[in-house]
């Protein structure tokens, strides 16, 4: 009871925290030894240990589920996921900073059982684990795709989101990472309600073309901002070479001269 | 959205009007087939997919997207469809040529 009321409280109090740069607010909440590669080595044993067995658990409850619903057996009589015993087990490798316990973790907290309030603790503590100790990992690549989604109603707030964002950004020394992350935060931005969300993402997207152009999204970045900007009505239509379906190279300005319907589309 | 497509263009086929496709199918044999079946006769730019060079270039988020260029090139309607698309078409038609009758007219 007293170690919830205390995350609750470093939960609010983080809530709460006046603002200052992310970097240096990730920075102050942790600040723990890097463990030693043995110790590393260690954790990540465990991990493969756990893993393994879990794949088999998962196996043979997936087989019982399909036996019982066969058996036309009401919901309640199913058996129970094994997540309640493997939780507790990887929780602790993740808060020992296992990364792939950590995603694990972070991908099976809403569901295991905790009030809202704890499943958010938990959230800002295992991804700023991730992304301070392990932003060049493979779990942290994994790990993104949760974090990108984080700043809506029932998830980790967008200022903590972006927090984490700006942390990774620094800490990563993959560009591809770098550019993800840049990318990621305007939609986050936009999930806070923030009136100045559009100049912002236009400021990211400069940021991003500038800083990491040869990244799938700088390239999207790019796009956004030409249409922004060149692409309204009153501009001359950029020109752009191509092939059609056969494989003809033609230009959009072949076309001048005559009036033109550009269509983006397709049968799909 | 592609019957009246194709009614636009057959209307139009004698007057300085060109429907241009940027296509973003992901099968190529697939999209050949289907536009021999709908009658497809305009081109399309072949984009590989919704990620293609120039849907990113031109920053294009949902399909279909539509602009409408005067014969000068310039971006005159954005996102118009059916009926509007239409009406774009034939004010951009009626400037060019009562732009090419004044110019008639001052030889």
């Amino acid at each position: 009871m007293q170690v919830t009321l205390l995350l609750l409280c470093l939960a609010l109090g983080q809530a709460t925290a006046p603002t200052q740069s992310a970097p240096q607010a990730s920075q102050s909440v942790s600040a723990p030894s890097v463990p030693s590669q043995a110790e590393r080595d260690r954790l990540q044993a465990a991990w493969k240990a756990n893993d393994a067995a879990m794949a088999e658990d998962y196996k043979v409850w997936r087989e019982a589920t399909q036996a019982a619903r066969a058996k036309g057996l009401p919901r309640e009589q199913w058996p129970a996921s094994p997540l309640a015993k493997w939780f507790p087990l990887n929780e602790q490798l993740a808060d020992q900073g296992q990364p792939d316990a950590l995603t694990w973790c972070l991908q099976q907290v809403s569901t295991s059982g905790r009030d809202l309030a704890a499943v958010l603790e938990c959230k800002s503590r295992w991804y700023q684990k991730l992304v301070s100790e392990h932003a060049d990992s493979a779990a942290m690549e994994v790990a993104f795709n949760y974090l990108r989604g984080e700043g809506g109603t029932g998830s980790l707030d967008a200022k903590r989101t972006l927090e984490l964002l700006d942390t990774l950004l620094a800490t990563t020394t993959r560009e591809a990472m770098k550019a993800r992350a840049l990318f990621a935060m305007p939609d986050v931005i936009a999930r806070a309600n923030d009136p100045e969300a559009a100049k912002k993402k236009l400021e990211l997207y400069e940021r991003l073309a500038k800083d990491y152009p040869n990244t799938p999204e700088a390239r999207r970045a790019r796009g956004v901002l030409n249409s922004e900007r060149n692409l309204s009505i009153g501009s001359l239509a950029p020109d752009f070479t191509t092939k059609d379906v056969d494989g003809v190279e033609f230009k959009l300005s072949d076309y001048r001269g005559k009036v033109v319907v550009l269509d983006f589309w397709g049968f799909w | 959205m592609i019957p009246h497509e194709k009614t636009l263009v057959q209307r139009l086929k004698d007057k300085p009007f060109a429907l241009v496709g940027i296509n973003t199918d992901t099968d190529k044999d697939n999209y050949k087939k289907l536009a021999a079946q709908h009658g497809v006769t305009w081109r399309s730019s072949w984009q590989g997919g919704t990620s293609g060079p120039v849907c990113q270039e031109w920053g294009v988020r949902s399909y279909p997207t539509i602009y409408v260029l005067d014969h000068r090139g310039v971006i005159r309607f954005k996102g118009v469809r059916g009926k509007a698309m239409d009406q774009a078409v034939d004010q951009l038609l009626a400037e060019l040529e009562a732009e090419e009758k004044a110019k008639q007219g001052s030889k």
